[in-house]
Formats: C-alpha cells, sequence, structure tokens
C-alpha cells in the first residue's frame, strides 16, 4: 500500500468519527457529520397542516422543498426565543429534513473509546435515536441517530 | 449463443409492433387491399432488417415468414378471411411479449413453424373457422414452453433485475424548437453580459432584453413540457383492439367511435389512464351493453355502440366512455350496498350518490362473475388511479339508454394549472381540475340543516363546509351564516357536490409542481408543494381527498 493510500485510509477513518456538535437549551448533542448535507441560518416556514406540533413546515431550500422540524420541541426542551437557531439539513437514504437546533457549537472527532453507549443517565427524550454519550473533558455529548428522528409515522397526524 | 442486449432496440420493436397493430385494426373481415399488405410488407421487411442487425435471427425469420404469407395474398394463391386477421393478431402479440422480454435482457424464442403451418393451411383454405385457431393455441404455447426450456442455458441470468429504461417517441418540431429558444436565450444572456461589463445596465435595451428573456423563459418551458407529452393515439388504438376482442369474447355486436386521439397528454399520465380506461370498457360492454336480442327487442339497434372521446380543455383533457346499453341498475346497486353495509335502508340518496357507490371496494352487481370483467376488484382501483391523478371520474346514467363515464384528467403532472387561494392568513393551491365552479357567497343565502350549513345552488342543496376548518385552522364555534367577500368552490365527491369556503381567490396560475420529501408522501389531503412567484413554498391541496372523507384523524 502506498503512502497516498494509507492517508486516504486515516481520513476516511477520521470522517467516521467526525461529529457536528449542536446546543439545545444548553445540553450539547452530536451527530455524525455524514448524515449532515448543509446548515443554514433560521428561516420562517410555511406551517402545513394535519402535522404534529413540533413540524413546523416546510421551506424553499434552493428550488427544493424541504421539511423543518423543531428538534427542541421534539426532545421536550424549552425553548429559548433569544436563540436565532439553525437549521440542519440531513440527508437519509429517503428524504432530506430540515432540523432546527439553538446553537452550532463545532466539529469534532469523538473516538469510539470516548463514547459509553450504555451510561446511567434518565433521557427526556426517546431511547431509539440515542446512540451514547460521547465524553470530551468536561462536556458531555449526546450522540444522537438523526435520521431515526424523522420518520414519516411520527411527523404526521393524520393517515388514509 | 451469444446476444448483445441493446436498448436502443427497445422503441424500434415498439415502433413496429405499432406500425403493424395500425393497420391490423383497420382490416375488415372480408378483404385486405393491396395498400394494407404493402403497408404490413413494409413494417416486416424494415424490421427484419434491424433484427438481422441486433443479431436476433430468429426474430427475422419470423418476419420472413410473415412476408411469404403476404406475398401470397397479394398474389391471390391465398384468399383473405377473419381467420387470417386472428391470426395476425396472435403474431404480434407473440412479438409484443418477445420486446418484453427482451427488455428484462432476456431472449424469448420465436415459434417460426407456427407461422408456417398457418402459412400452408391458409394456402390450403383449411383453416376457414376462427374456433379451429382458437384451438391450436394451447398446443403452439406448450412447444413455445418446451423451447423456452431448453433455450434458458443460453441466457445470461445475471442482469434479470435490471430495470429497463423508458423511452418517448416525440416530434422532431418540438426539439427542433426547443433548440431555438435555447439559442436566443444564450445569444440574449450574451447581451445582457455585455450590458453588464459596460457598466450599463440602466439602457433601455436591459429591459427589453429581459423582456424578451421572460418570454423565451416562457417559451422553452412550455416546449420541454410538451416533450412529455404525447397523444392519446396509442391508447385508443389498444382501446379498439381490446374492445373488439371483448366484444367478440361476450358475443356481443358492437360498433366503436373513437374521437380525438390527437389530444396530447404527459406520457406518465396515459400510462396510468390505460388500465383504467380498460377496466371501464370491459364493464361496459360486459354489462352496459345488452344482447342484440334484447335490444332489438327494447327497439334499439341490434349493435351496440361504444363512443370513446378526448376533448382537450385549458389545463385538462376530458375522457368520455358511453355506452348505449342498459344503463346502470339503480335497484340493484342499492340492494348491494345495503348489503355491504354503506348505507341503511332509510337513507335517501340520489341517482349520482348511487352510482358512485361501484367505487366501493369489492362493490360487484354483476350476478354472474364473467371472464371479462373480472369479480368487482377494479372500479375501486380506477376510482384511485384517476384521484391520485388529481383528475376526477363523474357517472351518467339513464336507465335503457346506457351510461357515461366521464374522466377530467390534468394535462401534465408537473405543471399544473392551479387556483391560488388565501384562508386565514395563509394561501393555498388547489389544482384547477379539481373545481367544478366557483360562486360568490354573498348571492347566496345560506340555510342550516341538521347536519350542518347548505345552500341552494340551481335548485340543489349542497353542503358548505368551511376549508379552515377541516386544515385545522379554525377555532371559533361559530359558523358564519352571512358571508361578505368569501367564496366558495365547488367540487364533485362521489357524485355529490360539495363546496368551501374560502376567504379569497387570489389568482389562477400555472404552477410547477414540486415532490415533498418521503416524510410527507402519505399525509392524505396534500399533494405536493410548489415554489410560488414571491419564493415562498406554497401547498398544493387535494381537495377530493380531503372532502371524500379519505382523511382520518389519528
Amino acid at each position: 500500500m502506498s503512502e497516498n493510500n494509507a492517508q486516504a485510509q486515516l481520513s476516511q477513518d477520521d470522517i467516521n468519527n467526525r461529529y457536528l456538535v449542536f446546543e439545545i437549551n444548553s445540553e450539547l448533542f452530536g451527530v455524525s457529520l455524514l448524515d449532515i448535507k448543509e446548515v443554514i441560518k433560521n428561516t420562517p416556514c410555511k406551517p402545513v397542516p394535519y402535522m404534529k406540533d413540533y413540524f413546523l413546515g416546510i421551506i424553499n431550500l434552493r428550488g427544493r422543498i424541504i421539511s423543518v422540524i423543531d428538534l427542541r420541541l421534539k426532545f421536550n426542551k424549552e425553548i429559548n426565543k433569544e436563540k436565532q437557531g439553525f437549521i440542519i439539513i440531513v440527508e437519509t437514504e429517503e428524504t432530506q429534513v430540515g432540523v432546527l437546533v439553538d446553537d452550532i457549537v463545532n466539529v469534532q472527532n469523538i473516538y469510539k473509546d470516548e463514547i459509553d453507549t450504555n451510561p446511567h443517565l434518565e433521557l427526556d427524550f426517546s431511547k431509539q435515536f440515542f446512540l451514547g454519550v460521547g465524553k470530551k473533558g468536561e462536556n458531555l455529548i449526546n450522540l444522537i441517530d438523526l435520521s431515526k428522528c424523522i420518520t414519516k409515522e411520527d411527523m404526521r397526524t393524520i393517515s388514509k | 449463443m451469444t446476444i448483445e442486449f441493446d436498448d436502443d432496440f427497445l422503441p424500434e420493436i415498439d415502433e413496429n409492433v405499432e406500425g403493424f397493430e395500425t393497420v391490423f385494426l383497420e382490416l375488415s373481415d372480408k378483404s385486405i387491399s393491396e395498400d394494407e399488405i404493402n403497408k404490413l410488407a413494409f413494417y416486416a421487411h424494415n424490421f427484419k432488417g434491424s433484427s438481422q442487425i441486433a443479431g436476433l435471427n430468429e426474430l427475422a425469420k419470423y418476419l420472413h415468414e410473415f412476408e411469404n404469407i403476404l406475398v401470397d395474398l397479394k398474389s391471390g394463391s391465398i384468399v383473405w378471411n377473419s381467420s387470417i386477421k386472428l391470426f395476425f393478431f396472435q403474431w404480434v402479440d407473440k412479438i409484443k411479449d418477445f420486446g418484453k422480454a427482451y427488455a428484462k435482457k432476456e431472449l424469448m424464442p420465436l415459434d417460426v413453424d407456427w407461422v408456417q403451418s398457418h402459412h400452408q393451411s391458409f394456402k390450403q383454405g383449411t383453416v376457414s373457422d376462427v374456433a379451429e385457431v382458437k384451438n391450436e393455441e394451447p398446443e403452439t404455447k406448450s412447444e413455445v414452453l418446451k423451447k423456452e426450456e431448453l433455450d434458458q442455458k443460453d441466457i445470461p441470468k445475471s442482469e434479470k433485475t435490471h430495470s429497463s429504461p423508458e423511452f418517448i417517441r416525440t416530434n422532431l418540431e418540438k426539439l427542433d424548437n426547443l433548440f431555438n429558444y435555447v439559442g436566443e436565450l444564450v445569444i440574449n444572456q450574451s447581451i445582457l453580459n455585455n450590458y453588464k461589463e459596460q457598466n450599463n445596465l440602466n439602457d433601455k435595451r436591459v429591459f427589453e432584453t429581459i423582456e424578451y428573456l421572460n418570454k423565451i423563459v416562457h417559451d422553452i418551458s412550455t416546449s420541454t413540457l410538451s416533450l412529455r407529452m404525447i397523444p392519446v393515439k396509442k391508447l385508443f388504438q389498444k382501446i379498439k383492439r381490446i374492445a373488439s376482442d371483448v366484444s367478440g369474447t361476450a358475443n356481443k355486436q358492437l360498433k366503436i367511435v373513437l374521437k380525438g386521439d390527437e389530444v396530447e397528454l404527459d406520457k406518465t399520465i396515459v400510462d396510468k389512464i390505460t388500465d383504467p380506461i380498460i377496466h371501464i370498457i370491459k364493464n361496459a360492454i360486459d354489462h352496459g351493453i345488452e344482447d342484440s336480442e334484447l335490444r332489438v327487442s327494447n327497439g334499439k339497434p341490434r349493435e351496440g355502440t361504444l363512443i370513446v372521446k378526448a376533448i382537450q380543455k385549458e389545463s385538462v383533457a376530458e375522457i368520455y366512455i358511453e355506452d348505449d346499453g342498459g344503463g346502470l341498475n339503480r335497484e340493484r346497486i342499492l340492494e348491494k350496498a345495503l348489503e355491504k353495509g354503506i348505507i341503511k335502508s332509510e337513507d335517501e340518496v340520489t341517482d349520482d350518490q348511487v352510482w358512485n357507490f361501484i367505487f366501493h371496494p369489492g362493490f360487484s352487481t354483476a350476478s354472474q362473475v364473467t371472464e371479462i370483467s373480472g369479480r368487482g376488484v377494479g372500479m375501486d382501483v380506477v376510482k384511485k388511479v384517476i384521484e391520485g391523478l388529481q383528475g376526477n371520474i363523474i357517472i351518467t346514467s339513464d336507465p335503457g339508454k346506457g351510461t357515461v363515464f366521464k374522466l377530467v384528467i390534468p394535462l401534465s403532472l408537473s405543471i399544473i394549472n392551479g387556483m391560488i387561494v388565501r384562508v386565514h392568513d395563509e394561501n393555498f393551491i388547489i389544482p384547477v381540475s379539481q373545481l367544478v365552479e366557483t360562486l360568490e357567497l354573498k348571492n347566496f343565502n345560506i340555510e342550516k340543516t341538521g347536519k350542518g350549513r347548505v345552500l341552494n345552488l340551481r335548485g340543489g342543496l349542497i353542503p358548505v363546509i368551511s376549508l379552515s376548518k377541516i386544515l385545522n385552522k379554525n377555532k371559533e364555534t361559530v359558523e358564519k351564516m352571512v358571508f361578505d367577500n368569501e367564496k366558495a368552490l365547488v367540487v364533485q365527491v362521489d357524485g355529490e357536490r360539495i363546496s368551501f369556503v374560502v376567504d379569497e381567490i387570489i389568482e389562477q396560475q400555472q404552477i410547477v409542481v414540486k415532490k415533498f420529501g418521503k416524510e410527507m408522501e402519505e399525509v392524505p389531503g396534500l399533494s405536493g408543494g410548489a415554489i410560488l412567484s414571491d419564493g415562498e413554498p406554497g401547498i398544493i391541496l387535494n381537495i377530493q381527498e380531503i372532502l371524500a372523507g379519505g382523511v382520518r384523524h389519528v
């Protein structure tokens, strides 16, 4: 294996361990950078009937219509009106969805040995999208799988 | 044997099959003209050539044998009769199947001997009875199967899951137009850039160029859209073929009249409405048109008539399927509806509502389930498909005189004619294809009944429903009885007219439909989104679905 290849291998590993860290109600959350398409500033959403409260509505993202959910409402967190907020555009196999959070903190490497997948703590949100707690010095970061927060069955209040 | 499957050969198959069928459908039972023979020979010869190039030798032989029959027909050594016509259809069906298999990268064997043996018997004039031809059918099939088993070894299996690409045949003129417009676009863009570089943006000609660009962009969008549009001609040919097959099987005398086959619809829409229309036609022939004896004794012409016509309106196409049969049987449908629990015995129902009961799943009034129109699994699907396209079905039926199915279908799924309405402080888009008419509410007296508000529209009472309430916007409990400037939009749902109130009709405009993400796909009542002229996203409502009670809160 040439040196270049080895380096490429290494950076691939790096990407897998890279997380976007954001803040909701002063708590830190992390999502894998691989799931994220882009981050935009908060923008007004057009409400959609028949959807749950945390479904904020739709926005026009360069000619594409994207649904936006409020992760603070979804996680039963208090909403800090002073925060302007950011929308993280998450890409799953099926769709792209915007997720509104209070603030973007940074991008960090969190390695497997820094993640506690079975911590003793009480979660105020559903366990199904919780991956574990990343420990970075003083900071505890809740690592979550955003694609599991945006399942279609979950968002609407009606069905056919 | 190795064959390279070439997707480019698929349209070749389709075109030739279509060519053959067009001629076959015009053939009479009594004679074949030299002109018709020449046309068939032309297709057969060209197709044979391209098959050889594609390395499909068996197909080429199959076509060659057909050519031989044509030669004998021309020279008179074969005398034309209806069984030859029937054979022609069976013959081309095999090529169709061959095409389907080819699309899946499979090679279907074609039975050249089968064509040869028919050729011989036509020559001797032995096969003159349709029934005899039919009897041969199973035998040939098993032969084909056997051959298939043998040849399977040679077929590459790895690519069986490959999905074949779709093709569209388009008028070259449409492409030329598009090219011209794009050329104009490029020229005008460079003109604008030129002004920009000269820092001369206030020149009067800049504004003129922008105006001109607006026109070009509009032309390009119409022109691009037109590429997806195909005439319903092919669909009509299929209808004609199936109608004549079905009337033969059902032993009914039938005249088929087709009108408006030049009407163009989006290819996807044509593909989707094909099966529903065929289903309606089968039903019309099987259950609608009476037997000749009954027709004569009722003072009708012995031969039944089935009219299928397409009419192009501004943003929709209307397809009418009319038969002059016995009409829908109100009593029988009511009986069945009671049995199925759709209505209660004390319910009063209008004719229109009764006709719409046939769209309920599993509803079939035919006391005898026949081979043709099946077991009542169809009409609910028909309705679902049409409404899924934002279209509408309206039935009118006259006892003893016949039934008309009117399908209202948008011309395209990508650009629709939308009515933008305001409900409270939000705008929604409603496809014009779903609307029957709009009303000024202040001109009507709203009355209160047990079930809610109604208004009297030309002698009929129709419900008045608040759209904001349906969309969960209205927190007020008092229902308004007197309106100022509110409008009502009238839609037809399940044979019933319903009006719903909106605060304002803003405008009617062309809407480019954008798909919602998967997460909103199954939300009933919302059919998609659009970017409105102010750059804001808008929601396209499927009013039919909302009002038909398809919306259920969970």
